[in-house]
């Protein structure tokens, strides 16, 4: 019901302060410190400038042309979408069969489960890389070094010296300090699924794997919309633990999209080309987001 | 104490006409109950005299004064939501002291009140408890109390007894005609059950897409029902209809089922109701002499204990019989039923409308 | 809203669900999720126990266990590194940050959830834009604009812009929680003649406070995890946050021997599991749903 009042001059003249204040504050702040330099970003990727006092020249479209005939922006671009193939199977597949798990009491301690896994997101990215390049050290590392007394020694790896593997490494890594996140959005959706049609399906005769997957995940199509978007826009943001991990190395090999606008813009005073490559990271979270959101939702924002 | 007065009230919502023109006085102290299917217009018109809804166009008046674009609190009214619409993060206390602390009443008047108005409600037990913690019967008391608390002229109740259990429902029932009967305050009761339009009001508002189909005392609506919506709505198990044809001779069908003395001067297609207690089941053989008498065979035998309910049919008529409790009947039976045409109504098969039998 | 002890599904009656039994039969489960666990809680197990090795334990293997306990790694890095500085830094910038956020997020999201401000879908795909940005992205324009603002290398700086980039979700988030509240709550207190803000302040604030709990919490962890803008707008060592005095274990002095490194790893982590520890109960009870419903 419309409160039809409400809308009227009396509530502006009530309560014109809070108005004003708790309306055009955020507003302004968010105007200018997000949209503003999002928009100047854009704007600065049709320009030429090093950084600091040279001049900004209008180059039109140059940057994006230069970009298409990177090899490190295709590398990059590439590595973006592994790291999006990896961080869609890995966490948000483990994060909701363990969801799933911990709902049905499957298992004991769920307390302890949920803790353990959640945990690695509350970790900065600095630590969890400092942390596996500890373990996945060649030599000293914990990983190999295990591999290698249990007889496994053929799957040792140089895992970021090996410039084949590298890259799903890091993508492996990232994965793990984010399943947490699909884990508690899921164990949140799986709470309001209802119960009946869980127990209709049992009575049928039903295993868990098919409730998990034939019952419950079409009707959490709201999470897995939310939980996708959300590991599209890490996958395209990644380069925390490119920074800190392997900084592209071996050979470029493991270098991203953010990455390459961190050394075009800080290192080779290229701006406008990073702002460029930043720009192609914007449309593409966009557009992918897009398509989620079409395909997976109708109405996602209504109410 | 008010009295309300609704003039030409239009309300529309986009090109959507919920109340086409509504025109109702209810009188100071009245019990009115609105009563009517979904989307009848019931609650919207329940809203625009509480406030929380404009008037399209029209005129809304409460104790003489013109109230149509004043604000709820200006209103001098109280209401019950269905849900009750209790703070969860407030006491019991606190929940029905509210209205006066936000009016900045002097707190020792508002404890007192509070007190007073919580003791006549059998809660002031309850008072630092939350309404999590009290059950459903407890919870309507203290939406009760905190309607009251503010001595309305006018009370305003949206399905208050709908999320009670059927105990309860009839416990709380008798607990709002006892207020009503002490406190004599004017009440607009909506509801969608009709058993409980009867027993509560002075007067029932019977309404149908935005419509007043009649507003009349209870047993009015109930022997005299000016349309057939009317009469099939009020009264459970619901009026029997017949559709026949209206000769000088009597009223009957094409087929020679049913053959009842006529009503009245009308001629054509025509609408009999009677209600299952004016069919009565005949033990034995009906003489030739007996008129309105009509075989039906029976379906099936509700035995409540007090009463059997006989679901009846011939042809395409069907009714539902009162019987009593020791009636002998089974499904299957072809049996005599006596029409009582002294109680039967009369409407037009076209618009519904009662036709009066001279 | 949804409550951690409610079972998905009742059990199948003909297979046993009680006593010794019950766990053979799940046994693969269990077996898969034990592998689970051990992905998740091995590596900090290992670098806890790693943290507190001495010099020569580290030649032994990472999986030795240490000779002697030792806090001298921890002692180091604390005092090489400045971590108290860097502790209270990251603190301020937590604290604060996120609670400019909430606190901005908090009138337009009762707008969103309770007014019908038109062009919502708009506002929302704002919104999104505002979580979806890569921070590399706006760095260099931001960085201008601080600079013009005079705020470059302050706290206050950084702490605006943590807010700034933290409000768009929060704001998703409360406005979760707050659709949640019934509308005839706000009927009736205005009906008992409660202005717009008396309704915001007494009915809606008070019950979408396990949201803006949850909001709060989730930001300080974001931004505690932080480092890029930390690293870009501040210059001075007596600024830097934790994320970004780290930065330095990973050299060859410090990753030589892992002690050192672990030891950070450990230190920068305590006020989270602090943090976390507090909080807890309210994460992890299905409030969530409300925030991931708006």
């Amino acid at each position: 019901m419309q409160i039809s009042n409400m809308l009227g001059l009396d509530w502006l003249r009530q309560n014109a302060f809070v108005a004003v204040f708790g309306m055009a504050v955020p507003t302004i702040i968010f105007l200018l410190f997000v949209g503003y330099p999002i928009l100047y970003t854009v704007y600065l990727s049709f320009f030429s400038w090093n950084g600091a006092d040279g001049a900004k020249t209008f180059i039109g479209l140059q940057n994006y042309t230069d970009m298409w005939n990177d090899s490190y922006v295709w590398t990059a671009l590439k590595n973006n979408f592994r790291w999006l193939v990896v961080t869609l199977i890995f966490p948000v597949v483990a994060g909701y069969s363990i969801a799933y798990v911990l709902r049905a009491r499957l298992v004991p301690f769920p307390a302890l489960v949920r803790t353990v896994i959640f945990f690695p997101v509350t970790m900065s990215l600095i630590a969890v890389g400092l942390m596996f390049l500890l373990i996945l050290n060649p030599m000293f590392g914990a990983l190999n070094v295990a591999l290698e007394s249990l007889g496994l020694g053929f799957l040792i790896r140089e895992w970021f010296g090996d410039h084949r593997i590298a890259i799903y490494t890091l993508a492996f890594v990232s994965g793990w300090a984010f399943t947490g996140m699909p884990m508690i959005f899921y164990f949140a959706g799986l709470g309001d699924v209802p119960k009946e049609t869980l127990d209709a399906a049992r009575l049928e005769g039903a295993g868990h794997f098919r409730i998990a997957t034939r019952i419950a995940l079409p009707q959490l199509r709201p999470v897995t919309a939310v939980v996708v978007m959300l590991t599209i826009f890490e996958s395209m943001r990644a380069f925390d633990l490119v920074a800190v991990m392997t900084k592209g190395a071996p050979f470029g090999s493991t270098t991203v999209l953010g990455y390459q606008v961190y050394l075009e813009s800080f290192w080779n005073s290229r701006v406008g080309y990073g702002a460029a490559i930043s720009t192609l990271i914007l449309v593409l979270s966009a557009g992918l987001a897009a398509l989620v959101l079409s395909r997976l939702m109708k109405g996602a924002f209504d109410g | 104490m008010a009295d309300v007065i609704l003039e030409n009230i239009e309300k529309t919502y986009g090109g959507h006409t919920v109340l086409p023109n509504l025109n109702l006085t209810i009188e100071d102290g009245e019990f009115v109950v609105l009563v009517g299917p979904s989307g009848c217009g019931k609650s919207t018109t329940l809203q625009l005299v509480a406030g929380l809804d404009t008037v399209t166009s029209g005129r809304i008046l409460i104790g003489g004064r013109d109230v149509t674009y004043a604000p709820p609190k200006d209103r001098d009214i109280s209401m019950v939501f269905q849900s009750y619409a209790l703070f969860p993060h407030m006491t019991v206390e606190q929940n029905i002291a509210f209205g006066p602390k936000l009016r900045g009443e002097p707190k020792g008047k508002i404890a007192q009140t509070v007190r007073e108005i919580a003791a006549m409600l059998q809660i002031d037990g309850y008072l630092d408890r939350l309404p999590k913690a009290l059950s459903g019967g407890q919870r309507q008391r203290v939406a009760l109390a905190r309607s009251l608390v503010r001595h309305p002229g006018v009370f305003l109740m949206d399905e208050p007894l709908s999320n009670l259990d059927a105990k309860l429902r009839i416990e709380a029932r008798s607990l709002l005609a006892r207020m009503h009967r002490d406190l004599g305050i004017t009440t607009i009761y909506v509801t969608h059950d009709q058993s409980e339009a009867m027993t509560m009001g002075a007067r029932i508002v019977v309404m149908k897409d935005g419509r007043i189909e009649q507003a009349d005392p209870p047993l009015t609506v109930y022997n005299h029902p000016k349309t057939r919506f009317v009469a099939g709505f009020i009264g459970s198990p619901a009026m029997n209809f017949f559709d026949l044809v209206a000769t000088p001779d009597g009223l009957g069908d094409d087929h020679g089922r049913v053959r009842l003395d006529r009503m009245g001067t009308a001629r054509g297609k025509v609408t009999v109701g009677l209600r299952p207690e004016h069919i009565r089941l005949l033990d034995k053989l009906p003489g030739a002499e007996s008129r309105n008498v009509v075989s039906m065979t029976v379906d099936v035998v509700q035995r409540l204990g007090n009463e059997t309910l006989l679901d009846v049919v011939s042809g395409p008529f069907r009714a539902i019989v009162r019987a009593d409790a020791l009636a002998q009947a089974e499904p299957g039976q072809v049996r005599q039923f006596e029409f009582d045409m002294n109680a039967a109504h009369l409407f037009s098969t076209d618009d519904g409308q009662r036709i009066e039998a001279a | 809203m949804a409550d951690a002890a409610n079972p998905v599904t009742r059990t199948n009656v003909s297979r046993p669900t009680t006593g010794a039994l019950k766990w053979v039969m799940r046994a693969p489960g269990l077996f898969c999720l034990g592998l689970f666990l051990i992905l998740w809680m091995a590596p900090i197990l290992l670098v806890l126990i790693t943290s507190v090795k001495s010099n020569a334990d580290f030649l032994a293997g990472p999986f030795s266990l240490p000779s002697a306990l030792t806090f001298a790694p921890y002692k180091t890095v604390w005092e090489a590194l400045g971590f108290s500085t860097l502790m209270i830094n990251s603190v301020i910038y937590a604290t604060l940050g996120s609670a400019l956020a909430v606190i901005l997020a908090l009138v337009p999201a009762y707008a969103l959830a309770r007014k019908n401000i038109p062009g919502q879908k708009i506002i929302f795909a704002l919104l999104l834009t505002g979580l979806m940005i890569p921070q590399q992205t706006v760095l260099i324009p931001l960085y201008d604009t601080l600079r013009q603002l005079s705020l470059l290398d302050t706290k206050l700086g950084l702490i605006i812009v943590h807010a700034a980039y933290g409000m768009p979700s929060q704001v998703l988030i409360l406005r979760g929680f707050m659709t949640g509240i019934p509308k005839e709550l706000d009927k009736a207190a205005y009906l008992e003649g409660a202005s717009d803000f008396q309704i915001f302040s007494k009915v809606i604030l008070p019950l979408a406070l396990p949201g803006i709990i949850v909001g709060y919490t989730l930001n300080f962890i974001a931004i505690w995890k932080e480092f890029i803008f930390g690293l870009v707008f501040l210059n001075s060592e007596s600024n830097f946050p934790l994320t970004v005095g780290m930065l330095k274990l990973n050299s060859d002095r410090y990753m030589s021997v892992f002690n050192m490194p672990a030891a950070g790893l450990v230190i920068s982590q305590i006020p989270i599991v602090i943090v976390f520890i507090l909080t807890y109960r309210k994460l992890s009870s299905g409030q969530f749903a409300g925030a991931v419903k708006g």
